[in-house]
């Protein structure tokens, strides 16, 4: 069922179209709480928040957008505004402290040794990284995402958005580097 | 083909790079196009459709109440304005009810405003949102 037929049939009533319309797209909700919080507790409640929000406001939907990135837009800013609450810091400082940990907790001899495969170090090395970070590289690398439709959903400008994605991945380029001397030198 | 695109500026990003970077960017993308696994219970939607069934419940219950108030207030305003109105010669009971008669009013207002809210400007904003 495509998009515009789904929306019709959840607003004539239909509970199954929401249903369905909630499997098609929680995954893309659950990894874009996911890379924003890394409270595995939070990420279930504030995904059915989420949808709860999406049905209210399915009435006002008028297919400006992809469905996908506009429930991307409303899971981006739902949790935000939850971190934000939640949280004594403000977003951007608690985004700084974030991109400082990072630098603090560059890789270890150890870190290396632990990887047993690459994509498990690539995945360490993503988790490390500051939340906005991991949001941009899980939008334009999983979901392939354009740069208009990451921007819809941060409401960043497209100048941040692609030096967050060039600069995550200059970092973790870096960090592979180090994993594959290690490689050349067992 | 998006792969190609991205290294390519990636690439002209990175001032530093050199043949080796090149490669490593390669390595890094396939890696970044994989996604990580992430468990969603089976139940989650039917837990969403729950919740959402829960909350209209209540807000049915709470527009019955606002309703029912509404129309109370309504009644109780019609009578107090017979009242007003059938107590004209009657000077005491006209004035001891007359003290009063800015608070009726608030209450009509607020009565007013109730049933013009939800009778005629909510539901005529869903129905222009579903296109009725």
């Amino acid at each position: 069922m495509d998009d515009q037929s789904l929306v019709k049939s959840v607003l004539g009533g239909n509970q199954q179209a929401f249903e369905f319309l909630i499997r098609k797209y929680e995954k893309l909700v659950f990894h874009m709480i996911h890379k924003l919080t890394r409270e595995e507790v939070m990420v279930e409640e504030l995904a059915q928040d989420v949808f709860m929000k999406v049905y209210e406001k399915l009435p006002g939907f008028r297919f400006d957008s992809k469905l996908s990135t506009w429930i991307g837009t409303i899971a981006y800013r739902h949790t935000i505004n939850v971190l934000k609450k939640t949280s004594k810091m403000t977003y951007k400082s608690l985004e700084e402290a974030n991109e400082e940990q990072f630098f603090k907790e560059k890789t270890t001899p150890a870190d290396i040794l632990e990887a047993s495969s690459v994509s498990q170090f690539v995945q360490k090395n993503i988790d490390k990284l500051p939340a906005h970070y991991r949001n941009v590289l899980y939008l334009y690398h999983i979901e392939e995402m354009s740069y208009p439709e990451i921007v819809e959903i941060t409401g960043m400008p497209e100048g941040t958005v692609k030096n967050y994605l060039f600069r995550a991945r200059k970092l973790l380029k870096e960090e592979l580097s180090k994993y594959m001397q290690k490689e050349e030198l067992l | 083909m998006k792969q190609h695109k991205g290294i390519r500026e990636q690439i002209d990003f990175d001032a530093s790079r050199d043949k080796q970077d090149e490669e490593l960017y390669e390595l890094l993308f396939e890696q970044l196009e994989k996604e990580k696994e992430i468990t969603i219970h089976p139940s989650f939607s039917s837990t969403v459709m729950d919740k959402l069934k829960a909350k209209h419940k209540k807000e049915a219950r709470k527009d019955t109440i606002m309703f029912a108030l509404a129309i109370t207030g309504v009644l109780f305003f019609s009578f107090m304005t017979l009242q007003v109105i059938s107590s004209f010669g009657k000077s005491e009971s006209f004035v001891s009810i007359g003290m009063f008669m800015p608070v009726f009013a608030l209450a009509a207002l607020l009565v007013t405003f109730q049933l013009l809210d939800h009778n005629l400007i909510r539901k005529k904003r869903i129905k222009q949102h579903l296109g009725i």
